[in-house]
């Protein structure tokens, strides 16, 4: 205990007394560990709100599709209403097209269905028809081209010369952001029956959403209907979201793997810190071990140095980390496409903080090992 | 059982390089009795460091043995001699050797830590004293940046002697100091000697500091002489005393080693040490104490 005392001691005098080298080095593993921690809100808070997103757009737990874009048709859609455990079969058109230049998703949807799609109406109200030329436009898409309700629009298929013009009935959010990511334009909502004529697939949809029933198992439900229908692919909304969490942890793994350098670049700012003490104090080690001092007793000082800057940096930088998530959780929040809530992960703080700490000690491993290298004799030879 | 502080046998040491063989020392004799102010002289080159880290344990003799207190240290590994250092022996460099980042009482306090066997306010309370001793009272709190080169040989005095050691072994005490500081210095050596019965080692080439020894050794060419000391030197410090009175700092050196005498006792109880090097360090111990007690009474 006494010995830890003495090398604490030596320690706060060691920092103190190199202020700015110090500083630096804390700060070198605070940015380190407050890009990881950042990146690692950021990715929970995106995931949860992809989860919500998910969970919110697609009503319902498992999703049918066929092999092409548009060729699930209307009578399976009823007869998938039939089977038992089903309580409700939402159809949906979702394929790309154009406005002009513009690539936009269209959105082929019955106007029951718009509740699950619209978060709120900006401006307007929506279609109340499956048919009609109507169609409501994404908040973005409407800054974008400066859309009104009452402008016309004409939208055209990804394929063919086919094209139709539709009024803007009203300016929403539409809550379907995930594929928005990919959306090089925004969201146009038609009623459904207008998108498979603007398809040229009249009594076809691009997927059968199927809400099972109370107390009923998704996965049962998803072997009936492949069973059912053995051309269909059959995904539960979990593999949907499953999908996106790989897409999301491929973005987080590259996003990681340049914290990785910064981390590198904190262990190797310690390693030379501890380093440089070591030869400042290559004298006063041998001093000591002329005095009794033992090898551990040594390698404890040097440890601790590190220990405190690990500590130190740990704790900075989670602090930075916090605060650098809420800036880029704000910065995704102002492309549209998700809002991700700011939740503070306990385990990553703590892997981030622990992640410091053990470095810290890491890093220190090389120069302790030379600081106890140094034989007591050399204070004698340096006389 | 020995009273001798410090026996070299026929030590010898040859360094080794790639081409040649140079024999430093060749079959040192020396024995130093408990309480005397040995100085051992001799030009630049002519092995007296060597001598001085083989006796002190920093280095190994490549023959020969070496006994300090009572133990025998020759073949002891790395940390059994850091161990020994800091229970037996004191040191002191010309270069004062403070650790910066250490105040004063913390530099005197640290070899006391080291032992392993003093917890922090003992330790705290025996560097006070030989701060006292030594004539730095109100000092403690500076640090060695904040001392004049006097002082902080006196700091480095006060460090070798807080563990009780055996024996300190001290290189050129005065080299870096002006003369008024060497002789203040070299005053309360001699002083400390007297009082304390502390064995001290002086190893320098400066002939005036032979004057204070009870014997003078000669080293050249890697061989030892003895010659009788000179007086001169020690008749002109006599009027130079340290911080506290002779009487009072004997008591005081009785206290500290009764202390000692504990603290290597608990070590004995738990298993700490080697029970034959506590046993034979216990025995060195207990002479000294019995000794200031015959002197007080």
């Amino acid at each position: 205990m006494s010995m830890l005392k003495l090398a604490l001691k030596f320690v706060e005098r060691d920092i103190l007394f190199k202020k700015l080298i110090a500083a630096l080095t804390i700060l070198a593993i605070a940015s380190g560990v407050a890009a990881f921690i950042s990146l690692r809100i950021l990715g929970i808070g995106s995931r949860t709100a992809a989860i919500q997103i998910v969970e919110q757009v697609l009503p319902g737990e498992v999703l049918v599709y066929g092999q092409g874009i548009y060729d699930v048709s209307e009578d399976v859609v009823r007869d998938l209403e039939r089977l038992p455990g089903v309580e409700r079969v939402t159809p949906a058109i979702l394929v790309t097209g154009f406005i002009g230049r513009h690539s936009v998703f269209v959105l082929g949807v019955r106007p029951e269905d718009l509740k699950n799609v619209v978060s709120r109406y900006v401006e307007g109200s929506p279609f109340t028809g499956l048919t009609g030329p109507y169609a409501i436009a994404d908040l973005g898409l409407a800054e974008k081209l400066s859309l009104k309700v009452g402008d016309k629009v004409t939208v055209k298929p990804p394929y063919g010369g086919s094209f139709k013009q539709y009024e803007v009935v009203a300016i929403a959010e539409v809550t379907m952001k995930i594929e928005e990511i990919a959306a090089a334009g925004g969201y146009v909502v038609l009623p459904l029956r207008e998108a498979q004529n603007l398809l040229g697939r009249p009594g076809y949809v691009s997927m059968a959403v199927v809400k099972v029933a109370e107390g009923v198992d998704p996965v049962a439900m998803k072997n009936l209907i492949s069973l059912i229908y053995p051309g269909s692919r059959v995904m539960l909304r979990e593999e949907v979201i499953g999908v996106v969490f790989k897409v999301m942890s491929l973005i987080e793994s590259l996003l990681l793997s340049t914290t990785m350098i910064g981390i590198m670049v904190a262990v190797f700012g310690t390693v030379s810190t501890i380093t440089s003490t070591v030869r400042e104090h290559q004298r006063e080690i041998a001093i000591m071990r002329a005095n009794g001092a033992l090898r551990r007793d040594v390698a404890l000082i040097f440890m601790l140095e590190a220990l405190v800057y690990g500590v130190a940096g740990g704790l900075l930088g989670i602090v930075f980390g916090i605060v650098g998530a809420q800036v880029g959780i704000n910065i995704v929040a102002s492309f549209g496409f998700l809002n991700p809530p700011l939740i503070l992960d306990v385990p990553s703080l703590a892997l981030g903080f622990f992640m410091a700490t053990g470095l810290g000690v890491l890093s220190s491993i090389y120069p302790v090992w030379r600081a106890t290298s140094i034989r007591p004799v050399e204070v004698l030879k340096s006389e | 059982m020995s009273e001798e502080a410090l026996v070299l046998r026929d030590v010898k040491k040859v360094y080794r390089t790639q081409t040649e063989e140079i024999q430093v020392l060749k079959g040192i004799n020396l024995a130093i009795r408990e309480g005397e102010l040995a100085v051992i002289m001799g030009p630049s080159g002519s092995g007296k460091s060597t001598l001085l880290s083989i006796a002190g344990g920093l280095d190994k003799p490549t023959e020969g043995r070496v006994i300090v207190g009572g133990v025998d240290i020759t073949d002891m590994s790395e940390e059994e001699l850091a161990k020994i250092r800091a229970r037996k022996i004191g040191f002191v460099f010309q270069s004062f050797n403070l650790v910066r980042n250490f105040t004063a009482l913390e530099n005197v306090m640290a070899p006391l830590i080291f032992t392993g066997l003093y917890t922090w306010r003992e330790a705290a309370e025996i560097a006070g004293k030989m701060l006292e001793v030594v004539g730095l009272k109100g000092h403690e709190h500076k640090f060695p940046g904040q001392l004049s080169g006097g002082q902080q040989q006196r700091v480095a005095i006060a460090r070798a002697l807080a563990p009780g050691p055996d024996v300190v072994l001290m290189d050129e005490p005065t080299g870096s100091l002006d003369v008024d500081s060497a002789i203040r210095v070299l005053g309360l050596v001699k002083w400390l000697n007297e009082a304390l019965g502390q064995t001290i080692v002086i190893v320098t080439h400066n002939p005036e500091i032979s004057e204070l020894a009870t014997r003078t050794f000669y080293i050249r060419g890697g061989m030892i002489y003895e010659q009788p000391p000179g007086q001169t030197l020690a008749d002109r410090l006599k009027e130079l005393k340290g911080g506290v009175g002779s009487g009072e700092l004997k008591s005081l050196q009785l206290s500290m080693l009764k202390v000692k005498l504990e603290a290597l006792e608990r070590a004995a109880s738990k298993g700490l040490a080697d029970a034959e090097v506590i046993e034979a360090e216990l025995r060195a111990l207990e002479r000294r104490i019995s000794r200031l007690e015959k002197l007080l009474a």
